[in-house]
């Protein structure tokens, strides 16, 4: 078949969303389709130029470009969506956030208003309209049916490399990987460092916006022996921090599904996630498999202890994790069966 | 096993060693046998647990325990409605209460006691049923004195209702266990069959590697099984040149020096032959080629020479297909050689050899990658001399190395160090015509394997290939013409 891959690029940012879009056209290359990649190039900002990307979107038929027949668009990000495909499947990695589920109502503009209600307008008429309705995750097709009235399945894929993750002896320390953002909350974990009662340490890697400030949030409280800020890390590094954690802690504000989740569960390690954190939730089971609680540094802290106290208990839940994931049957030749309607459900 | 580390900064350095290990060696450790323990976990038989299956939604079922004694019945009511074990007092009176009024009596009583109703309420337990199953208590109770009255024909009327309802919870309780049992197995064969499904394909890689090495010891050991015989032979000739150096008492004379010089050499070469020349089988083979040389040969007679018999591979095959064949080789070690395995063979000079040999007595002579060691004077003898010597009809064969090809020409020729210089098909050729020979033909053999060539074919491709990996041996054939043909050629002529 021949399908054609939509999604933006927001160029020279690159995070989990360029894995996730190469990872599903070599998936689909590697079932024997021809793929072709259509990447709109985004700005956030001025508002006009998220109208006006909206508006030349919806001018591309898809259909048959040049007398050229496509059997199937599958499109993946704000506002690809927007273009036309009689047999078009949608597959939500994440809405424009700004305007959902971060939109604050205060300190906004009249301009910000008005595109609001665009993408609001174009979202329901575009994912409404769409053959198949996937979601990233649970999390995202929460928030399709909350804002748009719109159901959607959720539709799991694996982290880059889920293969290599493995489990390693305990080395004590609570390991915590992301791009060092406010949204990503490290400053909870810094924090909870300062309420522990057992010698656990925290290795805090990634780089980001925040770094500063989370630096000297660990200096302001004299943390310095015990929470570490390692900045970026190579793959091998990666898998040697996760095989010897002791617990993931994975706490940030509404994500959308999260991988760092599911590397916890593949390298057998327990996660400590917050009870708003979105997508973690759909994974972490409290107390099988890992600790939701409070986004409050002392309820971490003590979900911390209580994993050093009892280390093999936490070994025990991480290896429970790692079922789980197993038992969950996250893949990419599932991704595929779903995405060109082939396979039932499960 | 844990490890801890005293300061932070040994554990991030610790930790980034480690990574750099893993990337230069990577999967030096199998994982361990994960499924062992999931199957250890599936095969451990589990009890009946107090708790209910989902703690905040425990079944009506699970409640009355049917299938189950009292005593259990009342652990598990005071676990599911108090959260709290069973104490003695509540043990005894409930024990003397169950006979006479039932286990439903005994729900609704205790559903209606303070202790329950807080503890199902912090921990927000519903119960089902409780309503319906707790009215009649509460009616009663609203009754005051004239309720106390009421009591044993309600009594009755529970314990009727829980045997009316028996059967029926029994069989509840009894699909609610094999459910959960079969879904916790399930869960269990299915992990089992994904940490097998791992383990094998780990074990199909390493197998894999472990076949490859194999195939590696196998070629190692089959080169050395090939350099074996000769090594032995060559340490066999070293000692017997040895022996006949000190079976001499008198002190060695320059021209005892100069024989184990010479005897160490040829030990050295037949060595050399074993280790370079390819199997007596490969041998044989290629000599099969001489097959219409030798049916021809074998219509002038029996006898044959092979000048520089070597190892006598030859020889063998002439005496398997009715010649009587006389070899000549001046290397001590090879003459030795063909002797112990019973063949004729003189220590000699292969032209003094020949000059021995009456006239028109041999059937077939050959000289096999002899002509490239020899003086031109003597390769001129020699091909004179075996004319002399062959019967009419009698074949002369004169294989040698195929300067044709570039590789042997300016490379393998030179492996021999008793080589002289490559000779020519065009030389050879007209060496024989002028010294008598009629029928002369050129025959190539030995062309490298396919898979040496540059693929293609094209002219250049072709003419390389023809160049480097043409035919490495050729061999001047030529008939020794007798005096009725050139009689009848001349009458031929005359006809003409």
């Amino acid at each position: 078949m021949r399908i054609l891959v939509s999604a933006t690029l927001v160029p020279f940012m690159h995070g989990g969303a360029e894995y996730h879009i190469e990872g599903v056209c070599r998936a689909l290359r590697e079932h024997g389709h021809e793929v072709e990649l259509l990447r709109l190039p985004f700005r956030f900002s001025p508002e006009a130029d998220i109208h006006s990307l909206m508006d030349y979107a919806q001018t591309l038929d898809m259909t048959a470009p040049n007398g050229l027949a496509i059997d199937r668009a599958i499109s993946l990000q704000f506002p690809a969506w927007g273009l036309h495909h009689p047999d078009h499947t949608v597959w939500v990695m994440h809405q424009h956030r700004a305007c959902y589920e971060l939109w604050d109502e205060e300190g906004t503009t009249a301009e910000q208003r008005e595109l609001r209600q665009a993408v609001h307008a174009f979202d329901t008429r575009h994912l409404g309209a769409a053959r198949q309705r996937f979601a990233n995750s649970r999390r995202v097709a929460e928030r399709l049916s909350r804002h748009n009235g719109l159901e959607a399945e959720p539709l799991y894929h694996p982290p880059h490399g889920a293969e290599q993750f493995r489990c390693d002896d305990d080395w004590g320390y609570v390991f915590c990987p992301s791009r060092l953002e406010s949204l990503k909350r490290q400053d909870l974990l810094i924090e909870a460092a300062r309420y522990l009662t057992t010698p656990a340490r925290i290795i805090i890697a990634g780089d980001g916006g925040q770094r500063q400030r989370y630096q000297a949030l660990v200096e302001r409280h004299g943390l310095e022996h015990r929470v570490r800020l390692v900045g970026r890390f190579s793959e091998a590094e990666k898998l040697a921090w996760y095989a010897n954690a002791l617990a993931v802690f994975f706490g940030p504000f509404d994500e959308d599904y999260g991988y760092i989740t599911l590397e916890a569960m593949l390298s057998a390690k327990p996660v400590i996630t917050c009870r708003d954190s979105g997508g973690p939730l759909e994974f972490v089971q409290h107390d099988e498999t890992g600790w939701v609680v409070e986004p409050d540094p002392r309820a971490i802290a003590d979900a911390i202890d209580r994993a050093w106290n009892d280390r093999a208990r936490a070994a025990e839940m991480g290896r429970a994790g790692q079922a789980a994931y197993a038992r969950a049957g996250i893949g990419w030749p599932r991704v595929v069966a779903r995405l060109l309607g082939e396979g039932g459900e499960g | 096993m844990t490890q801890t580390f005293d300061d932070i900064d040994s554990l991030v350095a610790r930790l980034k060693a480690v990574a750099r290990q893993k990337e230069q060696h990577p999967g030096s450790e199998p994982p361990p046998f994960a499924y062992r323990e999931r199957l250890g976990e599936m095969l451990e038989a589990e009890p009946s647990p107090l708790e209910a299956l989902d703690p905040l939604h425990p079944r009506f079922e699970e409640l009355v325990a049917a299938n189950q004694n009292d005593e259990r019945f009342l652990a598990r009511a005071y676990r599911v409605l108090m959260g709290r074990p069973l104490d003695h007092d509540g043990r005894a009176h409930y024990l003397a209460v169950l006979p006479r009024a039932g286990r439903l009596y005994v729900l609704a009583e205790l559903l209606c006691a303070d202790e329950a109703r807080d503890s199902l309420a912090r921990r927000g337990v519903t119960i089902p049923r409780r309503g319906m199953l707790t009215l009649p208590f509460r009616l009663v109770g609203r009754l005051g004195p004239v309720g106390r009255v009421l009591r044993p024909p309600m009594r009755l009327a529970y314990r009727l209702l829980a045997i009316l309802l028996r059967p029926r919870l029994r069989l509840l309780e009894r699909v609610l266990v094999l459910e959960s049992q079969a879904e916790r197995h399930a869960a269990g064969v299915r992990d089992v069959l994904l940490e097998l499904d791992g383990e094998l394909s780990r074990q199909g890689a390493e197998l894999l590697d472990a076949a490859r090495q194999g195939d590696e010891h196998a070629q190692r050991l089959s080169e050395q099984e090939r350099m074996q015989p000769a090594l032995w032979s060559a340490l066999q000739h070293q000692r017997r040149a040895l022996e006949r150096l000190a079976g001499g008492e008198s002190p060695a004379t320059p021209a005892q020096c100069e024989a184990l010089d010479q005897q160490l050499f040829d030990a050295y070469y037949l060595a050399f032959e074993d280790a370079c020349r390819g199997s007596e089988a490969q041998i044989r083979a290629h000599l099969l080629h001489y097959q219409p040389q030798i049916d021809r040969a074998r219509e002038a007679g029996r006898h044959a020479l092979d000048l520089g018999c070597g190892r006598g591979e030859w020889l063998t095959l002439l005496a398997e297909q009715g010649f009587a064949p006389q070899g000549v080789d001046l290397n001590i070690a090879m003459v030795e050689h063909c002797r112990e395995r019973g063949l004729e063979v003189a220590h000699a000079d292969i032209l003094t050899a020949l000059r021995e040999t009456p006239d028109d007595s041999l059937a077939l002579v050959s000289a096999f990658h002899i002509a490239e060691h020899l003086p031109f004077e003597a390769l001129y003898t020699m091909v004179d001399e075996a004319r002399r010597a062959l019967a009419p009809d009698g074949v002369l064969i004169i294989e040698t190395p195929n300067p044709e090809n570039l590789l042997v020409g300016s490379h393998t020729f030179y492996h021999d160090p008793t080589h002289r210089n490559p000779l020519t098909p065009t030389a050879m050729t007209f060496l024989l015509k002028y010294l008598g020979f009629g029928d002369v033909v050129v025959r190539r053999f030995n062309p490298y394997p396919e898979s040496a060539k540059v693929p293609g074919d094209d002219p250049l491709t072709e003419r390389v290939n023809g160049h480097l990996c043409g035919p490495q041996d050729f061999a001047v054939v030529g008939i020794k013409v007798s005096p009725a043909h050139l009689a009848v050629d001349a009458a031929e002529e005359d006809g003409a």
